[in-house]
């Protein structure tokens, strides 16, 4: 039964038997079953003759990017889907204390994107559905640094970490209204992530506190993305080593999918490159500003190239797909 | 597995994967192909033969291994041993 279970690594066929049988002969000899060397060796052929074209190293180095590639889409699935189960923005008291610790006794005008969406589509860019706040300008906001201590020490009183704070002025106001000086908060707690700038214009003599408030990725949903991509690469290997398989003696099929594959990879080489660079930020002490799949979401700015890539695979699929597995000069040693 | 063993004196324990997949990289390079096939006991059991492409590629290999072990003995015949402890050539520059 063990046995049976490590030669599935191998593709379905008479090589499974076959090699049951070689085992079966050996112990037989005094032999004993494959130890963790034996599985190990097994497992890394067994998935290597999932690929078919013995002695390409081409077709390996090629089924490891496509499982890169896959694991990073079922993990950007996965992370998007699992989203819709994670706590929400506070709301209702909860905002009202949250008001409470960063301005005590002084109204914070809160507003929320009114759509149901975790993750609209702003000016072509994903951005997690945020909360905002601006609390008007008083005596005390308008020294900075001073105040923003003071909010660090209420928030880590309430068990919040501060993760930095910084100065971001004076600069030119976006607005062209002047310089204006800022200092900028971040904190984060097991379910939230928090921005607060204090912001005053030098020139107005006004200033203003900012809030923005995401939702932090819980635990469960990095381990659950993590779990998503290696399935996923495996998943990738399963599905290229299938293709390659029933394309493997038909030359013209074999360069009109490879075609397909690679062009995928280029199309969604954007998407891959800024998933990384978010998942720097989206796993860092700073705010998820952008989620790390960003980049495959159709109406984003690199939303075409994944769509494009996935019409790319999708064609080597049905190229694989209307093939029937070929036959080599001998007779197959596997199916 | 048994035959690797018994011929390279218990120095070389073949794993039932590396063998398989040398077998799949030799007839995928037509030097070896099946012979003959049968089944024992539902399962099935295929024996290999050198193909005349793989008999002069094991001949020419052969013959390679055989002139590079010639070309040590010679010059192991050829090596004089170190009269003393300690005496060694030195190359400066």
């Amino acid at each position: 039964m063990r046995t049976r279970l490590i030669l599935a690594a191998y593709p379905k066929g008479a090589r499974r038997a076959e090699i049951e049988d070689l085992l079966l002969m050996a112990a037989a000899d005094g032999h004993a079953e494959p130890g963790a060397r034996g599985v190990t060796n097994l497992l890394r052929h067994g998935l290597r003759a999932r690929l078919g074209r013995a002695g390409s190293n081409g077709v390996v180095a090629l089924a490891m990017i496509v499982s890169v590639i896959a694991g990073f889409l079922l993990a950007s699935a996965t992370s998007r889907l699992a989203w819709e189960a994670a706590p929400d923005l506070p709301d209702g008291a909860r905002r009202a204390a949250l008001g409470e610790v960063l301005a005590p006794g002084r109204p914070v005008q809160w507003s929320q994107d009114s759509s149901g969406d975790p993750f609209p589509v702003v000016d072509g860019q994903v951005r997690p559905r945020r909360l905002s706040g601006v609390v008007a300008d008083t005596a005390e906001t308008g020294d900075g640094s001073g105040y923003l201590t003071g909010v660090a020490q209420r928030l880590q009183a309430q068990g919040w970490r501060v993760s930095d704070t910084s100065l971001t002025g004076p600069t030119a106001g976006k607005t062209g209204a002047g310089p204006n000086d800022a200092q900028v908060l971040l904190a984060r707690n097991a379910h939230l992530v928090l921005w607060i700038e204090d912001v005053r214009d030098l020139t107005e003599r006004q200033g203003r506190l900012n809030i923005h408030v995401h939702r932090a990725e819980p635990p469960w949903i990095s381990v659950l993305t993590f779990v998503a991509g290696l399935f996923g690469a495996l998943l990738g290997w399963l599905l290229f080593g299938w293709g390659s398989r029933r394309t493997e003696h038909h030359r013209a099929a074999t360069t009109a999918a490879g075609f397909a594959v690679v062009l995928a990879m280029v199309l969604l080489a954007p998407a891959l490159s800024l998933g990384l660079i978010f998942l720097n930020v989206f796993t860092g002490d700073y705010l998820s500003k952008v989620p790390f799949w960003a980049a495959l979401v159709p109406t984003s700015t690199f939303g075409g190239l994944a769509v494009a890539a996935g019409v790319a695979a999708g064609t080597a699929l049905v190229i694989a797909a209307l093939r029937r597995p070929g036959r080599s000069r001998q007779r197959p040693a596997s199916a | 597995m048994r035959q690797a063993e018994t011929l390279s004196a218990g120095q070389i324990r073949l794993q039932a994967g590396t063998l398989y997949a040398a077998l799949d990289r030799l007839t995928a390079e037509g030097l070896i192909d099946i012979d003959r096939q049968e089944v024992v006991d539902g399962r099935p059991r295929r024996y290999y033969r050198l193909t005349d492409d793989g008999a002069a590629a094991l001949a020419a290999e052969s013959k390679r291994l055989a002139r590079n072990a010639s070309t040590a003995s010679r010059r192991l015949r050829a090596h004089r041993p170190a009269t003393g402890l300690g005496t060694v050539a030195v190359a400066v520059g």
